[in-house]
């Protein structure tokens, strides 16, 4: 589904940009052209956030779709772009609705030689499309980078099914006890990395604004 | 005994005294009333005649001031100083006497008879009056009863009232509703401070009645019919009937008290009983004639024995009534020595130089005459001379000259010319005092103004062949006196100037009037030179003197260059030093005073001659010519002879504030005189306050250094001028103090300005520290600069104010910074003690304080998450913490950062299998050797990893946790949770603090939130910074590198050392 602008049950805007460039794309020299290179290629991807305003828990608790779309002339591969999303809740009342504690980012995690490595997250991928249909994208759900075609849009559609099951003033306390995510208010907000897949430096840092939504 | 005309002739005589009697002495302080009467001795009135004096307070005569006291007689009469009595009106009350309570309306109401109005329907014997006397309305002829305005409408809300109900012996009413007594209705009222009197439109009902028993002109008790009504004449023996006391008998002991009164004092009968007694208010009072003379209104409160009767004549002509036939007009005069009565006023005279004597005209319509009369100016003191006659009477003149010689010893009009108009058997007399003025030493300003010592400078040499004096230049005009005064006396002293107040001068006016006085000083000048080796010649260059004009205070006291006395200043008088040597200018002066007399100015006092030589100074060195170098002098003056003199002025800035400690400066503004006098430096003395060192006592400016704490000082400064031994009144030399208030105030700087400094911008401040006066005080600190707000008061939150009451401590929190550390954007913490109204304050400068939120990371938090089967070691930002403070803003607290911790975990471990290497001396061996060394080498990249050391796991994760604290730092990070943080905040509450505030934003959703979404920024931050780390030869290798390649190095040596196999490549 695509749509433009926002209507009353339905969100959909691009992902604002934070953060400073890293000092390599502003630097001199041979890593100086490889990351303008990079920062070039990342430059062509925009992202946005499609969420439904009013949405049945029943259907498998919250959905948000992050879309990103190179609008470039080249193919980029770069890191999952799942692995570095960040959903945060609020509900009603301003509380923060911690997701489970998922696995930790791919980035930080220290292994050697080809061992597999565990990649778990606090929310649930659904389905992963592109405008080019392309087959069994979702399979790559896990992978270590993903290759973004030219022209070529792709939706990342993930739920929230189930939230840490804490004492809503205990913030420093995370729990591995979940329950299922309730009906009600709250307000969502997406952080996202968008990654070069080599090692490089070049990065770009994204927010969504504070989209209110309700689960019925 | 004197017979009643000569008692009459001597009253009417004194009575003409009178005005000018209470015009001359009636203005002494405590003097209250002046009549005339009778002469009282040992409390008993005589018949002899004296000014009665009433006063406040008889004081012992060493008690008065010479000047105040009151002449032991006047015009030759005795006086008689009285004390004051209050006065009572004599309207019945609830007491005392009831001689007549009978009615008279069925056999002819009459005067001398009870009366009450309508407002008195009871039995009680309150409101009653007397009914005077029946008269006639001469509008009408219509038949009215004579009574006070206090009697008919005593009740009412007016004295004045009209139609009030009047009944005899009262007005009642039955239980029927139907009226008694009823005799008729006001009809007139009159109530002033002179008259007190009304009268009753009699009921027709009654009028047979009193036909019939002819009782129109009948005061009941008095004996035959009254025949009329008359003048008082003093010493007489009157009656008077009235409800309370009924028939009694009195003697006039003052004809003139007050405008229009009378005073009686009881004679006959019981010596303890009053001539009259409340009730008898309205009775007239009827001399030995059966003449009605005056009508009864008051009596001394005291003890009711002075009775106040007003002059039946006035209360007539008032009421518009003729009594028993006689119309007021045919009333003689005076009945009171009211307003009008003989002139007496002040003429000049009383020189020898009879031509310094002005004479007054006279014509016969001043005296009420028309045409021809006869004149005598020989009564009184002696002196006078009509100038048509050259003698002291005159007969069948329309007018006359007068010319006084003599001075009047006394201002007493007993020394007074009495100028007397006679015709046709009326004589009518003016009185004048005569004045002089005498001059005294002339007093020149050489002491005064050091403009009197100018000297001309000498030039052209240093002897008298030589030199002459250089006046001044062509056109120049130098002043060479500042001031010369003459001082007159007057005498007689303390004269009344035509009975209207105290002789007074006038300066500037703008047309001449009669009985004005000038000042007029004259001059010429003359000067002096000789030729080379010749003898002094002098000769006049004014032959005549000149006048300056009219005299003004500029010209005599304070001329100027703007407002110039010409006769002070030498303007080109045109000597020539070249040819004129040993000059000299001399000014010659004569001062007098003239006197309008309607006519023209007349000069009346003789020429006051002085003069001043100027002289010259040498200019240069060498000998001074004879006369040359001598200060002016002046042949008057210089003397002892006090002058009139202004007091010299300071202006200071009268409000210093400074701080503990600080250099304190007291400042003159600015000095003048109103003479123009010389004046000395400015004196300071401290007169409050805790003692303090100044500079010094003098000076237009002093310092001192305020002591250390916070007092209020007082000083005052004063300035002289130069006429201290000359001034004629005493202490007019100095100056009035001029006060200035130094406020020592304690004056800090404190933080504040920046929210976060939630502690250290609150100060608590102390009632007993402000010296004030014990207890609650109330606080203020909106007076000064806006940066403070009270929130506490006796240690309890109050919502924030700028003004507290009554409260012993309060709480400030500076939430704003100054502006500037001026006095004037300090905030001032004033205090007011409302027991004595005493205010003290503080002041304050906010400095702002610059604040960075503290930030840090600190590893050992737990671990979220568990290492998963293939991982080595992870490091994880687990949570952020953070300490805050509150702060009042508006009705809330608000939330400040204060700082802010990421918290991490850090695991790193050894997968199962693998074994950690030890090296030589350890595990390390002759079969493994090898093998240690590859797996370290590679890092544990490889199959089947057996060993690996974990401090290179740790290395490895160190490189990740050294990227937290600058994604910590990132504005994505701090720069969002800080406004996350200080948006929070809570709504104040009664007895809230800080640390409950604190507690209450701690618990808040926003703040948990804010915690959460800062910890999910920084692990974003995070993975952009460690991007890389894990590139071959990337810093984390390199970590790892740096702990296992010594291990490498150490087994290949132990290898080569013990001779074992070689291990290539790494140890070949």
């Amino acid at each position: 589904m695509f749509m433009n602008g926002q209507d009353k049950t339905y969100f959909e805007s691009d992902l604002r940009e934070i953060g400073d460039r890293p000092a390599a794309v502003t630097g001199s020299g041979d890593s100086h052209r490889s990351a303008v290179g990079d920062m070039q290629a990342l430059a062509s991807i925009r992202l946005r956030i499609k969420v439904e305003k009013k949405q049945p828990v029943s259907e498998g608790g919250l959905t948000l779709t992050i879309v990103l779309v190179n609008e470039g002339q080249a193919d980029i591969t770069a890191s999952n772009p799942l692995d570095s999303l960040q959903i945060l809740l609020k509900d009603e009342e301003g509380w923060p609705v911690k997701m489970p504690t998922g696995g930790p980012p791919r980035a930080l995690i220290n292994t050697r030689g080809d061992a597999p490595v565990d990649i778990v997250r606090s929310f649930k991928v659904e389905a992963i499309e592109s405008s080019r249909n392309e087959p069994s994208l979702l399979e790559r759900v896990m992978d270590e980078k993903f290759l973004f075609r030219q022209g070529t849009t792709y939706e990342f559609r993930v739920g929230v099914p189930i939230v840490q099951d804490s004492d809503k003033r205990s913030i420093t306390i995370a729990t591995t006890k979940t329950k299922q995510i309730e009906k009600g208010k709250y307000k969502l907000k997406a952080l996202f990395q968008l990654l070069r897949a080599n090692d490089s430096p070049v990065n770009r840092q994204f927010e969504s604004e504070e989209i209110d939504i309700e689960l019925i | 005994m004197k017979t009643r005309s000569q008692i009459v002739a001597e009253q009417r005589l004194l009575l003409s005294f009178l005005p000018h009697v209470r015009a001359q002495f009636g203005t002494i302080p405590g003097v209250e009333i002046v009549g005339l009467g009778a002469k009282e001795k040992r409390g008993k009135i005589c018949e002899e005649w004296a000014f009665r004096f009433y006063v406040r307070d008889k004081l012992p005569l060493r008690q008065i001031p010479e000047n105040q006291r009151i002449p032991d007689r006047i015009f030759g009469i005795q006086t008689d100083v009285i004390a004051h009595f209050e006065k009572a009106s004599l309207v019945c009350e609830s007491t005392v006497l009831s001689i007549d309570t009978k009615g008279y309306r069925d056999n002819g109401i009459r005067g001398g008879i009870s009366i009450r109005n309508e407002h008195f329907n009871n039995d009680q014997p309150s409101g009653y009056g007397t009914l005077g006397i029946l008269a006639r309305r001469k509008s009408d002829n219509a038949l009215v009863g004579l009574t006070c305005s206090h009697v008919v409408n005593a009740a009412s809300e007016s004295p004045t009232t009209l139609s009030t109900k009047i009944g005899q012996p009262k007005y009642w009413m039955s239980c029927c509703c139907c009226p008694h007594g009823y005799i008729g209705d006001v009809a007139k009222a009159t109530s002033t401070n002179d008259l007190d009197c009304a009268i009753i439109d009699i009921h027709d009902d009654l009028l047979d009645e009193i036909t019939s028993n002819n009782t129109e002109n009948v005061v009941e008790g008095i004996v035959g019919s009254i025949s009329g009504a008359a003048a008082i004449v003093c010493f007489e023996t009157l009656s008077k009937r009235g409800r309370a006391t009924g028939l009694t008998t009195g003697k006039v002991s003052e004809v003139a008290y007050g405008t229009n009164q009378m005073l009686i004092e009881k004679t006959g009968g019981n010596p303890g009983d009053p001539f009259a007694c409340h009730g008898d208010s309205g009775s007239v009072i009827v001399n030995s004639g059966n003449q009605v003379v005056g009508l009864l209104v008051a009596a001394s409160r005291a003890d009711l024995k002075k009775v106040i009767a007003t002059h039946i004549k006035p209360v007539m002509l008032d009421l518009g009534i003729t009594i028993a036939g006689t119309d007021a007009a045919t009333i003689g005069e005076p009945v009171g020595g009211g307003a009008t009565g003989c002139e007496l006023s002040a003429w000049p005279g009383g020189h020898a130089d009879t031509a310094l004597n002005p004479v007054e005209i006279f014509d016969s319509t001043d005296f009420e005459m028309t045409g021809p009369v006869n004149w005598d100016v020989s009564g009184g003191r002696p002196g006078a001379v009509i100038v048509e006659t050259g003698t002291q009477t005159a007969a069948g003149l329309e007018s006359i000259s007068v010319r006084y010689d003599t001075v009047s010893p006394s201002k007493n009009p007993t020394d007074a010319v009495w100028i007397k108009a006679a015709k046709d058997g009326k004589e009518i007399t003016k009185f004048r005092t005569i004045f002089q003025f005498v001059a005294r030493t002339v007093n020149t300003s050489s002491l005064l103004d050091s403009s009197n010592n100018l000297r001309f400078a000498a030039t052209g040499g240093t002897d008298n062949t030589q030199c002459g004096v250089a006046v001044p230049g062509t056109n120049g005009a130098t002043w060479f006196l500042a001031k010369a005064e003459t001082v007159y006396d007057i005498g007689p002293q303390d004269l009344a100037w035509n009975g209207i107040g105290s002789i007074s001068f006038v300066t500037g006016a703008a047309l001449p009037i009669e009985g004005n006085i000038v000042a007029r000083r004259e001059t010429k000048f003359t000067r002096g030179d000789q030729a080379t080796g010749a003898a002094n010649r002098t000769h006049t260059d004014q032959a005549t003197f000149i006048s300056a004009g009219d005299s003004s205070a500029d010209d005599f006291q304070a001329p100027t260059d703007a407002a110039p006395n010409e006769l002070f200043r030498i303007a080109n008088e045109g000597f020539d030093p070249t040819n004129l040597l040993q000059g000299y200018l001399r000014a010659d002066y004569r001062d007098y005073l003239e006197f309008h007399n309607g006519a023209a100015w007349i000069r009346i006092t003789p020429y006051q001659e002085w003069h001043a030589n100027l002289t010259a100074t040498l200019n240069g060195a060498g000998t001074a010519p004879p006369g040359v170098g001598s200060p002016n002098t002046i042949d008057v003056g210089a003397s002892t002879e006090k002058v009139p003199n202004e007091k010299p002025t300071i202006v200071v800035t009268d409000f210093v504030e400074v701080k503990p400690g600080e250099q304190a400066t007291l400042s003159v503004t600015s000095t003048a005189d109103p003479d123009n006098d010389v004046r000395s430096v400015v004196t300071w003395v401290q007169t409050a306050g805790p003692a303090v060192a100044l500079s010094s006592t003098t000076g237009n400016s002093v310092t001192f250094n305020a002591p250390a704490n916070d007092p209020q000082l007082v000083f005052s400064a004063t300035i002289k001028d130069s006429t201290e031994t000359l001034s004629r009144t005493a202490g007019n030399f100095m100056s009035d103090p001029a006060v200035v208030t130094v406020n020592v105030i304690e004056w800090l700087n404190r933080n504040g300005g920046n929210a976060r400094l939630c502690v250290n911008n609150q100060e608590v401040f102390n009632a007993a520290d402000f010296g004030i006066g014990a207890g609650a005080l109330n606080w203020d600190v909106t007076t000064g600069g806006a940066q403070a707000v009270i929130i506490e008061a006796d240690g309890a939150s109050v919502a924030p104010t700028g003004t507290v009451a009554g409260a012993l401590t309060i709480t400030v929190n500076y939430n704003n910074v100054s502006a500037d550390a001026t006095r004037a954007n300090s905030v001032k913490i004033q205090a007011t003690n409302p027991a004595n109204g005493k205010v003290w304050y503080r002041r304050r400068t906010v400095l702002a304080i610059a604040h960075a939120v503290v930030t840090s990371v600190a590893p050992g938090a737990a671990p979220s998450n568990a290492l998963g089967a293939t991982t080595w070691g992870l490091t994880f930002p687990e949570n952020v913490t953070v300490t805050i403070c509150a702060y009042r803003a508006g009705g809330n607290w608000q939330a400040a950062l204060l700082t802010a911790r990421g918290n991490y975990s850090l695991q790193s471990r050894l997968l199962a299998g693998v074994t950690e290497v030890t090296g030589p001396g350890g595990n390390t061996n002759i079969g493994n050797f090898c093998d240690q060394m590859n797996h370290l080498n590679a890092l544990g990249n490889i199959n089947n990893v057996a060993w690996y050391m974990v401090s290179a796991v740790t290395a490895h994760e160190n490189v990740h946790a050294s990227r937290f604290l600058p994604a910590f730092n990132d504005a994505t990070v701090i720069g969002v949770l800080t406004p996350a943080i200080e948006a929070l905040t809570v709504p104040h509450v009664a007895g809230m603090t800080q640390a409950t505030a604190i507690a209450a934003i701690q618990a808040s959703p926003g703040f948990a939130a804010a915690l959460t979404a800062a910890q999910a920024n920084w692990l974003a931050r995070i993975l952009i910074l460690v991007t890389g780390d894990h590139a071959g030869g990337g810093p984390a290798d390199v970590a790892e590198h740096a702990i296992v390649d010594p291990m490498v190095t150490a087994i290949c040596a132990h290898r080569n050392a013990n001779g074992w196999p070689a291990c290539p490549p790494l140890c070949p």
